[in-house]
């Protein structure tokens, strides 16, 4: 009875795994896919990133995104007379017109999108992200994102490090070494998968491994998304377990812990704003929930209390971050296609004093995690 | 948290261990053995105005005030009324944006308090409150760091105490216990982990009485950690805020001279910045000649106190102009509490004007025991290399 038991988990076992070794699925008509460190990302046919939507319910066979909605997210429709396939399903929409749904989950376009490679849309409203076929995990491991990038992190979402010191399926990191970081252990009966492998380590317990390296859970981390184990023991060689890096920020920006977690801010450390416009819902009207931007330069959102970040001549934009032109002549930074301002009545680095409830509440603070600074 | 404690288990296991080694080497050895000495320390809870209510509100003999929509519904005529809400259509919230709207251009006149001139007022007239005494007289005579004022007799029989914020805000409905302002902005605390104060003791020979002993009052950056039942619970970790002021010195971290007395810490009198969070604001409370006298409970777990300071009136100003539709169920007026607040301010005159510009004030606040992590120096984490990190934490070649 327990070899049978052996023998079915272990062919469970072998299932899961061989799933995880399928070629990656030919995209359907109008999608195209960039390999990234984290997975595969789906792009329209001009190599704009496609997103999806938490207000859809997966696999209900409809977007809840129409009228006004689809206007900032447009559908990424299906062409001609193309057919589902694999994972990709045609949805109907609103209006009649078919669109593309990867595993159940309908994907769109962003209408303010900078260009192939730039990913304004994602995290939008906190409920719009990339559409991306994830790699495979072993259980209890997932990804995790972090100011170092898409990492890997652990079942509660602790990013994951591995040592330069620990070759190949050897982990070299005892006694000492293990003060601040713990191994990232593997069943009995796990098996490796593509980039995975179980090694042993000296005391016979088995730990995971991702391209041969070993990797651990650090001690100096409490919160998902937190890297202090990134560079940290005695020789500073620990790393976070990147998938893929962050997006490249210019170099005059700096990261300052504010009361509300980490920002993004000026060379000062002054919190950099944006002003995101009302975001209103449209769930009541049956439309979906939109996020309308509104975004303001130099001459219509002037104010006392406002101060454009401004871009000299030589300012070079980079992945999300862009020079834009206000109509008064000068060029401004911005983030995700929305212009960049500090707050004048702040004296002090990392302040959140633009924030006021009772004030408009269109701006926004530029966080450097993924969870945006509360204002409600 | 779990990964914090380990370590902290095991220097306990060892410390226990050690203490065991020492207990068998005799007690001649062991006695000679100077205790080293401790550390307490607590995060806050709940952190309220110091708000005295009286069963009849007799504090209030002219009721409480009304607030920024009442004023604008008493200017109106039924027919602008009429016009104004849809002919009565309106919901309340939505009349409540129309009155702080009612600037002469429309402008938010709790942004821009000084735009009109509302009727006055009423504050707190009784004689007793919660508190200290701040500027160290008897009558609230004016001293070169103070205006003149009326005192109060505190709770616990206290005489000549100081706390103008109670006098401004005790006539507020919103401000008591039962509304929403002082609730709403534990709750902002307690859910999102924001504006979190750490209160680290160190140099503790004795945790029920020791003359000589620091506070420091921390930022923590670590969420709550509850219960099952959403109780504060005891002994959790908190990292604190390492963060520097443009100036480069740390903006929180405050350290001041205290002692235990039969187990209520005091504290001296000193400047202090603290963060805030409540009711979605952010900002830093700057504190003068700040004190906290607070009262742990025999097991240690628990401690509640009061603390008061003087408090600057653009800082107040400045949170309850920006609260919004918060302020709706509150009856509370922005341009009355502005103008009320600069004549009531009793401490740091400007040395210009001789006006004041800072209000005495209370907070009644509880906290449970933790453990304080200190997070790196951040000028550590600047330095290069671990020979430069060396150099940087021995102040080498600095």
């Amino acid at each position: 009875m327990r070899k049978a038991l052996v023998v079915t988990v272990a062919l469970a076992a072998l299932v899961f795994s061989a799933a995880s070794y399928a070629a990656p699925e030919t995209p359907p008509a109008g999608v195209k896919v960039v390999t990234q460190g984290d997975g595969v990302l789906f792009t329209d046919e001009a190599g704009k990133a496609l997103y999806t939507y938490d207000g859809d319910e997966p696999k209900s066979g409809k977007s809840t995104c129409n009228a006004v909605c689809a206007q900032q997210w447009p559908p990424a429709l299906v062409p001609g007379e193309a057919a589902a396939q694999g994972n990709w399903t045609i949805v109907t929409r609103e209006d009649g017109k078919k669109q593309w749904a990867y595993k159940g989950q309908p994907v769109y376009r962003y209408a303010e999108e900078g260009g192939p490679g730039t990913t304004f849309g994602d995290g939008d409203n906190g409920t719009w992200h990339l559409a991306i076929a994830p790699i495979w995990t072993p259980p209890g491991i997932t990804i995790g994102r972090s100011v170092l990038g898409t990492v890997l992190a652990d079942a509660k979402g602790l990013t994951l490090y591995t040592r330069p010191q620990d070759s190949v399926g050897k982990s070299t990191c005892t006694g000492a070494c293990l003060e601040n970081f713990v191994p990232v252990m593997a069943a009995g009966l796990a098996l490796g998968s593509v980039d995975w492998s179980v090694i042993t380590r000296g005391d016979s317990s088995r730990q995971w491994a991702f391209k041969g390296k070993p990797i651990y859970r650090s001690m100096l981390d409490v919160k998902p998304g937190e890297t202090n184990g990134d560079g940290s023991g005695l020789d500073e060689a620990w790393r976070g377990a990147v998938l893929e890096p962050a997006p490249q920020v210019p170099a005059w920006v700096t990261y300052r812990q504010s009361l509300g977690g980490e920002v993004m801010a000026d060379p000062r450390g002054f919190t950099l704003y944006y002003h995101a416009g009302p975001r209103r819902s449209l769930a009541s009207s049956g439309a979906g929930a939109a996020a309308i931007r509104k975004d303001c330069d130099t001459a219509t959102c002037k104010g006392a209390e406002w101060k454009a970040v401004l871009a000299d001549d030589n300012a070079k934009p980079t992945g999300n971050w862009t020079v834009m032109n206000n109509s008064d002549g000068t060029r401004q930074w911005a983030h995700k296609g929305v212009r960049l301002w500090t707050n004048t009545i702040e004296t002090q680095p990392a302040e959140l004093k633009g924030l006021r409830f009772g004030g408009d509440r269109g701006w926004k603070v530029l966080s450097r995690g993924l969870q945006p600074i509360q204002n409600m | 948290m779990r990964s914090l404690l380990d370590p902290l288990r095991q220097l306990t296991g060892v410390a226990l261990a050690a203490a065991a080694m020492l207990s068998l080497v005799g007690p001649a050895q062991s006695q000679t053995k100077p205790k080293a000495p401790g550390t307490l320390s607590f995060v806050i809870t709940t952190w309220n105005y110091a708000i005295l209510e009286t069963r009849f509100h007799d504090e209030c003999p002219e009721g409480f005030t009304i607030g920024v929509d009442e004023i604008w519904w008493r200017g109106l005529s039924k027919a602008a009324r009429a016009k104004a809400t849809q002919n009565g259509e309106l919901g309340d919230s939505e009349r409540f944006i129309m009155a702080l709207q009612r600037g002469p251009n429309k402008e938010n006149v709790c942004l821009n308090p000084t735009l009109v001139k509302d009727p006055p007022m009423f504050t707190v007239e009784g004689p007793t409150a919660y508190g200290m005494n701040l500027d160290g007289t008897t009558d609230g005579k004016a001293t070169p760091k103070t205006c003149a004022h009326q005192k109060f007799t505190g709770v616990d029989g206290t005489p000549a105490v100081d706390n103008q914020v109670y006098r401004l805000l005790g006539c507020i409905y919103g401000w008591h216990k039962y509304d929403n302002i002082q609730s709403n902005a534990n709750i902002n605390r307690k859910t999102t982990g924001n504006g979190i104060v750490l209160v680290e003791v160190t140099g503790v020979d004795d945790t029920r009485n020791d003359d000589n002993v620091s506070v420091t009052f921390h930022h923590a950056i670590d969420q709550y950690a509850l219960d099952g039942q959403g109780e504060f619970q005891p002994y959790a970790s908190y990292r604190t805020d390492p963060t520097l002021k443009a100036d480069g010195t740390r903006r929180y971290g405050g350290t001041v001279r205290g002692k235990i007395v039969n187990g209520e810490l005091t504290t001296e009198p000193a400047d202090l910045n603290l963060p805030f969070y409540g009711n979605y604001t952010y900002m830093d409370e700057f504190f003068r000649d700040f004190r906290i006298r607070m009262k742990i409970a025999e097991d240690g777990e628990t401690a509640k106190g009061t603390a008061a300071g003087y408090y600057d009136v653009d800082q107040l100003v400045y949170y309850i102009g920006g609260l919004g539709v918060i302020m709706f169920p509150s009856q509370a007026d922005c341009p009355a509490i502005y103008v009320a607040a600069h004549q009531l301010a009793d401490g740091y005159p400007d040395p210009k004007t001789g006006e004041c510009k800072s209000l005495s004030s209370a907070y009644n606040f509880e906290a449970v025991s933790a453990f304080t992590i200190h997070s790196p120096d951040p000028t550590l984490a600047q330095a290069k290399g671990p020979l430069d990190r060396v150099l940087t934490t021995f102040g080498i070649g600095k």
